[in-house]
This record gives structure tokens, sequence and C-alpha cells, in this order.
């Protein structure tokens, strides 16, 4: 399956733009990153854009032509947990998929 | 009854225990995969508020609701059947009919585990969208996707085999996710479960 998802996050080269099972590109900047995971994104049928913090969790979410996700109106008191263990999976995920674009954790 | 009425909220009227938890679990995520929110009856566990009052609130602010039927049978212990499951689909049917404004445009699928089984035990609800997920829960996606589809008349939405597919990636991501809070996947909350499934959507299709 294709993944519809870009992740844009921190590596130790720069700042990486990733669609999982497919190769990293590197970029100098954040800002420039970004500006490539919209452009692709915008290219593409349905896609988002997730940009994440440097422990996994989500800082910012772009969606392009997919109904947004919605939080449950009632909050878990492990919400925040739950963030960081579900953005360290997908980043365990991107880290497997290129190694040595990463720094440790 | 005129106000609250959320046109993306979804009222899952299901058993809750660990006999039917994987249905639950499967109709929960296509929900939110839909970018629809999942309501439930557990999402608050520590309110002082009566539980049939709780129940009516949600229904009030739910447009959708889906309602399994399948627990509807004789308790080994007890010898008497559950009859939460049809007093809920009976307030959400009721309060279609006699709420007022946009309480109308309410729309109920029902599942069960048999087609037909309901004829036996409900025959009245005849007429209404019913449909068999056999107790597979991957079928429980498609038949929620399809109803949904339809009766939200959204048109981008992710397919039955998609949705399928997120799921299972999802069921193999959830035991490294519960063990890094030191929780079980198979009796999460219904809170901790919708967050963990949203966090998961968010970064993760």
């Amino acid at each position: 399956m294709l993944s519809k998802t870009l992740h844009v996050y921190r590596s130790i080269s720069g700042w990486e733009v990733k669609k999982e099972g497919r190769k990293s590109r590197t970029f100098g900047t954040k800002r420039d990153a970004l500006a490539m995971a919209v452009h692709q994104a915008r290219n593409s049928r349905a896609a988002q854009v997730v940009v994440h913090r440097r422990d996994g969790r989500v800082a910012e979410l772009r969606m392009f032509g997919m109904p947004k996700i919605l939080k449950s109106p009632r909050k878990s008191p492990l919400r925040q947990r739950i963030a960081k263990a579900v953005g360290k999976v997908v980043m365990d995920r991107l880290r497997a998929d290129s190694p040595r674009d990463h720094a440790p954790a | 009854m005129t106000t609250h009425l959320r046109s993306d909220n979804v009222f899952i009227n299901a058993p809750f225990d660990a006999g039917y938890r994987p249905i639950f679990d499967a109709i929960v995520f296509a929900v939110h995969d839909l970018g629809l929110t999942a309501r439930c009856a557990l999402e608050q566990d520590d309110s002082g508020e009566i539980r049939l009052s709780k129940i009516e609130r949600i229904i009030e602010e739910c447009r959708f609701g889906i309602h399994d039927l399948s627990a509807v049978e004789l308790d080994a212990a007890t010898h008497l059947p559950r009859f939460n499951m049809p007093l809920e689909l009976g307030l959400f049917l009721g309060c279609r009919r006699f709420g007022a404004g946009n309480q109308r445009k309410k729309s109920s699928l029902i599942l069960d585990r048999e087609p037909y089984r309901y004829r036996t035990f409900m025959s009245d609800i005849a007429g209404q969208d019913i449909h068999s997920h056999a107790g597979d829960p991957e079928r429980a996606i498609i038949e929620t996707r399809d109803w949904l589809r339809a009766a939200s008349s959204r048109s981008n939405l992710a397919g039955g085999a998609e949705i399928v597919k997120h799921y299972r990636r999802f069921r193999h991501d959830l035991p490294r996710i519960c063990g890094a809070l030191g929780l079980e996947p198979d009796t999460l909350t219904f809170i901790d479960l919708s967050d963990m499934i949203t966090d998961w959507l968010q970064t993760s299709q």
C-alpha cells in the first residue's frame, strides 16, 4: 500500500522528507523540507504532511484531499504519554527504514 | 432537543466486554479513519452523572449511530438476555422520530453477527439498515465504511479495503504503543483507545 504520509523530521544530516518505504530527501532547513513536502502533497490525490518533534510527537499536521482526523471530545489523562508512545513507534519505523539518516533519540 | 447535534459524531452502541472487543475496536477505528468522531457511553468513567442521562446526552449530540446487537443472547449465568443495546437503539430511533429540528437528521446502522437473527427477538426493526458482520472485525469495518459513506454523503473517504489495511498496521503497532505505557491492548479504556487511534492515523496513513 502506498503511504499517504510525508514525514518531516530532524536528522544528523539536516531535515528529512520521507514516505515510508522510500528513500528520504535531506534539506538544510526545516522551511525547505516543509516546502518540498507540501509541494509533493499538493501534487498527490490525497496526502498528509506531518512535522515531527524530536521525540516523534506531531508538531504540525497538514491534510491535502483527506478528511481531517478528529479527536474525541473527552481527553484521556494519558493523552501526552500516548502521543509520545505513538510518535516513538513511528520514528522507530522511519529509522529502521533508513538508519544512516538518524541521530540516536 | 434542537441544538446539540454534531454531524461528525457517531454513537457506538456495542458491547465492550472481552468477547466483543475485536468488533468494537474495529468499528471505532473505521469511524476515526473516515474523519468522524466515535462516541460511546464509556467515554466518561468518573462522572457522577446517572448512566442513562449520560447516554441520552451523547445520543443527542450524535448524528450517526452504529448499533451492534450481537450481544442480545441469554447470559450463561443468569439465563436472561442483555438489553442495553436494544434500549439505546430505541432511544436513538425515538430521538430521530420525536426530536425537534436537526435531530430528525439522525441515521442508524444496525449490525448483528448473523443476517436476519433480529427477526426472532426484535422483528419490529425490519426496514432499518441492518447488516451482518458475521463476527469478523474486518467485515465490520467494511460495513461501517460503506454505510457511513452513503449516510454522510462524504466523497473523499478511504475505501473499505484501505481502512482494513490501516487497521492491520495499527494492530501490529498497538502492542508496542501499549508496552511503552504499561498497558494491555485488550483492556484499554475507550478514551485511551480512541486517542491511540487518532494519534496513529495522524502519522501512519
